[in-house]
């Protein structure tokens, strides 16, 4: 997968919500980015890059093009990590010629696609002052090492002296298994294990091959007579001055290289932070993502926002839209009302703002949080010594920077309905007006009369939806529970009198 | 490899050398003794890990660079322009072959893969890597390689399953399915996406049904252990996905009678035997397939057949 979240982040959270495989949505191979570590990015640079996304796309979409196929040519870039030590040691040999010019001729096309929409012209002619030195030295579609005449008659020598030595080599081979009946290949010794007397002798006798008794082997090797050592001294002497040549053609092309280093070292960065915002934008336009709106007010709005992990597999989802302010609002309602989903929703899709993703919804304008909290109802921590309450009490008591982003669940259900209920009152009051986004849901009808508190409910079959407590009495909770109870298949007693539960409350409502 | 490439060479076939691992090297690090070097001629075509080009510049024509991320790192199509030694690397595992197989139809359809590799890489038998297998045997006297040698050729023996037990498992396997059990009737038990030695739900499975005739498929090795396991299973059928997952090799020294018989699902496709002279007095050689004696004074090869 091309994109990751880093360790730290692998809370149990990421495999419930579905974030690693929200991932997956971004796997488009781009052999330049190789394995791109996502890190959680502070408001000012999160800023810059939203911007930065959202200028480029409309660039992109003013010059007739779509992310989609700038990503396509992208992704033909071969990755220049591996050659870049050669680059700056001045030793880039043969293979890294090549992918540097198969890097160049691809990315200057690229260029050329984006001087629609960017200005490109040091940066061509960087690339294609590079180009030429490559053309200059290498040859055939950048095949070959592009060699001087002397190259090419070296070239030639090694392979006439080889022939010669193969041919006088084979004979020699004959020579020894009719005078000895052994056959051997040169330069492949022979290991004999048991031999006859007579066998032996004669490959003593033999002046073409050497014999070695070791404690339980014999070895035979073929002794090359004076003309073909000759040989082989000339074809070390051939290989040498071809090595010189060719070093010589790899000096020069890497210092003509060489002061052009630092330029290419930055554009390729650049193309790198390119190739990475094509691949986000391309992802966006494929999978129908928004590229998150960061304001400097303090505001918190998602239209239409989607928690992929359920949206994909239930066909009654109901996208969430909701707007926070930075205080403390209290969301209420039955329970199986989706009050928990709105939490995961929120922390699903400011987690993938805060890491610089598109997020699945219409539309979300935000101030982006600084930190992220969400605590979950657990039966507490054995590990830890902390029971529900004291696990819950332990998350209230680290500090909350300011511009955080604070989410909780059943808010102090964790203990006894009396207890719960003023640690509630005590903790909403403390938080009114501190300076963070706090979301708690709860079943305590107390916390309704906390003034300065903004107060969300659960519509039926809806999302949540701001209310006076004061002006508007929450009624019909007690009858939605009990319904919500008849979709499980509960015995048939039981089932009668919640039925007739739910007509007595309805009657009182009418 | 020599052998080999010179028969193809002479059919006017065009051969490309490779290796599974890193083959080519002057020492062969397990028995610290000289080994073959891997000697291409000009016109050669060869595939290897990018590093082993380095200080050849020149001696090589660069056709194509296979790299991340459908690779773990950078091989290149290369094609000798001198006679020299090549240390030759190439990818290492089941999807990196597929895909270099594929990039290399896309350059040359009519081409001749040669894959120096150890036969304890599972994938080679895999039917999209390896049409055809040889065997070379017996680099050393060292009485282990020559127990080991012999394990490996165990399964030239195994016969093909059924068609009709090729139908069952063709319906449900799946690519990450590691067992499947059948009952007498061909109705599938159990489906195991573990390595089947670890599985021990798979056990779980079997032992209930110890004195019917049943039909176990494995792609995940047969190991020792899980052999002792099923030893006893008299009546049952055992198929391996391919010979390669059979793996009693070098473990054998307290043998148990094994009970069930083994088939198996791709038959071994081999086309020979390289040996030297001291392996016919100890070997079990199979009929049929061609043994090439590499140092027979009179002929390169012979058959037993």
């Amino acid at each position: 997968m091309p994109l990751v979240f880093p360790e730290n982040a692998h809370t149990h959270l990421i495999d419930e919500l579905g974030l690693v495989d929200f991932l997956n949505k971004f796997q488009a191979p781009v052999p330049i980015l190789g394995k791109t570590l996502l890190k959680p990015l502070k408001e000012s640079d999160a800023r810059d890059h939203f911007e930065s996304l959202k200028n480029l796309d409309q660039k992109i979409h003013q010059s007739n093009l779509n992310a989609l196929k700038m990503l396509q040519f992208t992704q033909k870039l071969p990755c220049l990590d591996a050659v870049f030590t050669a680059f700056q040691n001045q030793n880039l040999e043969q293979y890294e010629l090549r992918i540097l010019a198969e890097f160049l001729s691809i990315e200057l096309h690229l260029l050329k696609l984006e001087s629609s929409f960017s200005a490109i012209d040091d940066e061509e002619s960087l690339l294609s002052t590079m180009l030429t030195i490559l053309d200059k030295t290498l040859e055939n579609g950048y095949e070959f090492i592009r060699g001087n005449e002397n190259l090419k008659l070296l070239q030639i020598r090694l392979e006439n002296i080889d022939n010669e030595f193969d041919s006088k080599i084979s004979m020699i081979e004959k020579r020894i298994f009719s005078e000895t009946g052994l056959k051997i290949a040169y330069p492949n010794p022979r290991e004999r294990i048991d031999i006859d007397d007579s066998v032996l002798e004669s490959l003593k006798d033999c002046s073409l091959v050497s014999v070695t008794e070791e404690s339980q082997r014999i070895i035979i090797e073929v002794k090359l007579p004076l003309d073909l050592e000759r040989l082989e001294q000339d074809r070390k002497q051939a290989l040498l001055e071809f090595e010189g040549e060719v070093q010589q053609i790899l000096r020069s092309v890497n210092s003509k290289f060489s002061p052009l280093v630092e330029r290419f070292e930055e554009h390729y960065s650049k193309r790198k932070a390119r190739a990475f915002e094509y691949l986000l934008l391309a992802t966006a336009q494929e999978s129908d993502l928004v590229l998150p709106q960061l304001t400097h007010d303090p505001i918190l709005e998602i239209s239409h926002g989607k928690l992929p992990i359920l949206s994909d597999r239930k066909e009654d989802y109901l996208p969430l839209d909701l707007s926070l302010e930075q205080n403390v609002q209290v969301l209420v309602g039955p329970n199986m009302t989706g009050k928990t989903t709105i939490l995961k929703t929120l922390y699903f899709l400011l987690f993938l703002t805060r890491h610089g993703l598109p997020v699945p919804a219409r539309k979300m304008r935000l101030k982006l949080p600084s930190e992220l909290f969400l605590h979950l109802p657990n039966p507490g921590d054995l590990q830890k010594n902390l029971s529900a309450l004291g696990d819950e009490l332990e998350f209230w008591a680290r500090e909350f920077p300011k511009n955080s982003l604070v989410l909780v669940d059943e808010l102090f259900q964790s203990t006894d309905p009396v207890s719960g209920a003023q640690l509630s009152k005590i903790f909403l009051e403390e938080f009114r007006n501190s300076g963070i986004f706090l979301l708690v849901t709860s079943h305590y009808s107390q916390v309704l009369k906390v003034s300065g508190l903004r107060f969300l409910r659960m519509k039926n079959y809806g999302g949540p939806v701001p209310f006076q407590p004061e002006t508007e009495p929450l009624s019909g909770i007690e009858s939605e529970v009990l319904k919500s109870t008849l979709d499980f298949q509960l015995p048939d007693r039981v089932i009668d009198r919640i039925k007739k539960r739910i007509q007595r409350l309805q009657k009182t409502e009418k | 490899m020599g052998f080999v490439s010179k028969k193809f060479r002479d059919q006017g076939k065009r051969i490309l050398f490779s290796s599974v691992g890193i083959n080519g090297e002057c020492v062969d690090t397990y028995e610290g003794i000289p080994k073959p070097s891997i000697k291409l001629s000009p016109g050669d075509f060869f595939v290897t890990a990018s590093a082993h080009l380095s200080g050849n510049s020149g001696k090589f024509r660069m056709i194509q660079c296979f790299g991340p991320p459908e690779f773990s790192r950078n091989y290149c199509l290369c094609q000798a322009l001198i006679s020299q030694s090549w240390i030759l690397e190439g990818p290492n595992d089941l999807a990196s072959l597929v895909n270099l197989k594929e990039g290399l139809k896309e350059w040359e359809t009519n081409l001749i893969v040669l894959l120096d590799g150890s036969i304890d890489r599972q994938f080679l038998g895999h039917p999209k890597i390896c049409d055809y297998f040889y065997f070379s045997l017996l680099i050393t006297d060292r009485k282990e390689q020559i127990e080991k040698a012999s394990q490996l050729l165990e399964p030239i023996h195994f016969k093909a399953c059924s068609n009709e037990q090729r139908e069952w498992i063709q319906k449900i396997v799946r690519t990450q399915t590691r067992s499947l059990l059948f009952d007498e009737s061909g109705m599938l038990v159990y489906e195991g996406f573990q390595p089947p030695f670890l599985d021990s739900e798979l056990k779980s499975k079997i032992r209930p049904l110890a004195s019917n005739s049943c039909t176990l498929y494995l792609n995940g090795a047969l190991t020792h252990s899980l052999c002792n396991f099923l030893s006893p299973y008299q009546n049952w059928r055992i198929i391996l996905d391919n010979f390669t997952l059979y793996q009693r090799i070098s473990v054998t020294k307290e043998k148990r009678s094994f009970r069930p018989e083994i088939c198996l699902f791709h038959p071994l496709r081999l086309k020979g035997i390289f040996l030297r002279e001291v392996s016919f007095q100890s070997l079990d050689l199979p009929e049929k397939i061609p043994i090439h004696n590499i140092y027979r004074e009179d002929s390169d090869a012979i058959s037993i057949s």
